[in-house]
């Protein structure tokens, strides 16, 4: 794996993006302003079935008006973080928090799905309610919560000096989570 | 000379550094700023307290600003969706705000030297201001400006305009991308006056892993365009000062370039957004712009970063 890293990060394009000013620069901050999109319209989905907000109006009607955005948000925030991702491979390849974020982006795919596949196959019977039933809110807090995590854990990459190969102890589960042998220990 | 005039209006320099940077020097070298360097886990735990905070304002702004534009939730009115989303908007500034100053006081210097904070303080003030007495007032009249609304889009027009003049040069990316943004927000908002619809409803009801993707390359490649228009050769303006460059700048062919196209891009934005003309154009100009002012804030405030 470190050697695929290795070769992507001395691809031409990948030294040009980070050695580039205005285009990283650019990419960036359009990944940190599709957060208000993307988390933004996420949030307020996640209050409706949770029974804290829209109480009155059908969790379809959300759905329908706001998903889409949160689809448009969604795929700009992916575009943008592979191209970062593709632009820094090596910084990014041994970052725990990096690794963490990806897991719980995975997990949070996994209980939209749960919601898609399991839960919304009901709705037409509780759409209208104030309080939709156990399963949606368990799956809205577990929606929200994952999200509020993984913005802090993008954040907390760019603190990647707290806790990296270096500072861990050989044999600790840090050292293997984040892929630290294949640097040849220390 | 106007600029000149505006300037001796609104400080210059030597009130800066005269009143202002003891100020800051005082703030860095004070206990709070001490204990925020000294304390390693304060700056990123404030850095995500102010993320979740932008995301969760991003969400009150676009679900009541949207709603206004089109593309939002029309189960519910204008008015009251806006209702229901200040506590959230009220709560997520604050919260930006404090968390804020706290990520400051642990770069009080260089924040202080920095042209993207005073940009993202001069667009914070205006977007406050704006929020809270012109877009309020205009959807609850139902676009109808009255004298607050009036003040309200004066005063924050004003400093926020300042601001990006003084504090961006004519080569410094930010201002095209402000312009280019601008000018998406104008296609955005006047498309619906000549758009016939049925022709966008034919483009609507492509399905949606064709239209979002095809949507977001199409959007992309016209703002890409815009910059790569704007990227003009300053040469034959090397003579002037800065601020007469920036007005001739604006007659030459590839700004003018740049803002068709990012015009174009606003329309196309508007297609693919699925908005619909239901609020007077009023109430959809102050929507647009309450998104552009808090999209400039978040903006300048990752560009300190980089400056």
């Amino acid at each position: 794996m470190r050697d695929l890293m290795l070769w992507l990060d001395g691809q031409q394009l990948s030294v040009a993006l980070r050695e580039s000013f205005l285009v990283w620069s650019a990419i960036e901050a359009t990944h940190i302003m599709t957060l208000m999109l993307f988390v933004g319209t996420i949030i307020m989905v996640d209050l409706r079935l949770l029974g804290v907000l829209f109480k009155n109006t059908p969790v379809s009607a959300i759905e329908k008006r706001i998903l889409p955005l949160t689809m448009i948000g969604f795929a700009v925030l992916m575009i943008t973080g592979v191209v970062l991702f593709y632009a820094k491979p090596l910084t990014y390849y041994n970052n725990m928090y990096f690794r963490l974020k990806l897991i719980v982006i995975a997990l949070a795919m996994i209980n939209i799905m749960v919601f898609h596949f399991r839960v919304q196959h009901g709705q037409a019977k509780w759409d209208n309610a104030e309080k939709p039933p156990m399963s949606a809110r368990v799956i809205a807090g577990l929606s929200l919560s994952s999200w509020v995590i993984v913005v802090c854990l993008g954040r907390l990459i760019a603190y990647g000096d707290w806790f990296h190969c270096a500072t861990f102890n050989e044999g600790d589960f840090l050292y293997f989570f984040s892929d630290c042998p294949q640097l040849g220990g220390h | 000379m106007l600029f000149d005039l505006i300037y001796q209006l609104a400080g210059n320099a030597d009130f800066f550094s005269d009143n202002i940077e003891p100020l800051f020097r005082a703030t860095d070298q004070g206990p709070a700023a001490r204990f925020v360097k000294d304390a390693w886990y304060f700056t990123p735990m404030a850095g995500c307290v102010h993320l979740v905070a932008l995301s969760l304002l991003g969400g009150a702004i676009l679900l009541a600003d949207l709603r206004v534009v089109g593309p939002g939730v029309t189960a519910r009115s204008p008015v009251e969706l806006n209702r229901k989303m200040h506590p959230f908007l009220v709560g997520a500034a604050i919260a930006l705000i404090i968390s804020g100053i706290m990520l400051g006081l642990g770069q009080v210097m260089r924040i202080y030297n920095s042209p993207p904070f005073w940009l993202k303080m001069a667009g914070l003030f205006s977007a406050l201001v704006f929020t809270f007495t012109t877009r309020d007032s205009v959807i609850r009249n139902n676009g109808k400006f009255t004298p607050v609304a009036i003040v309200g889009l004066v005063i924050s027009m004003l400093v926020f305009w300042y601001a990006w003049i003084e504090l961006t040069d004519w080569r410094f990316a930010a201002r095209q991308a402000y312009l280019i943004l601008m000018l998406l927000i104008v296609g955005f908002i006047t498309a619906p006056m000549y758009l016939k619809n049925e022709k966008v409803e034919k483009l609507r009801s492509l399905p949606m892993y064709i239209s979002v993707p095809g949507f977001l390359v199409v959007v992309g490649a016209l703002i890409s365009a815009a910059f790569l228009l704007a990227r003009i050769d300053y040469q034959y303006f090397h003579e002037l000062d800065l601020n007469a460059m920036g007005i001739a700048a604006f007659f030459h062919p590839s700004i003018l370039g740049m803002m068709l196209v990012s015009y174009i891009a606003g329309v196309i934005s508007w297609i693919g957004m699925g908005a619909v003309q239901t609020q007077p154009l009023s109430m959809r100009f102050v929507s647009m712009m309450s998104m552009f002012l808090w999209l400039s804030v978040a903006i300048s405030g990752r560009w300190i970063a980089f400056w």
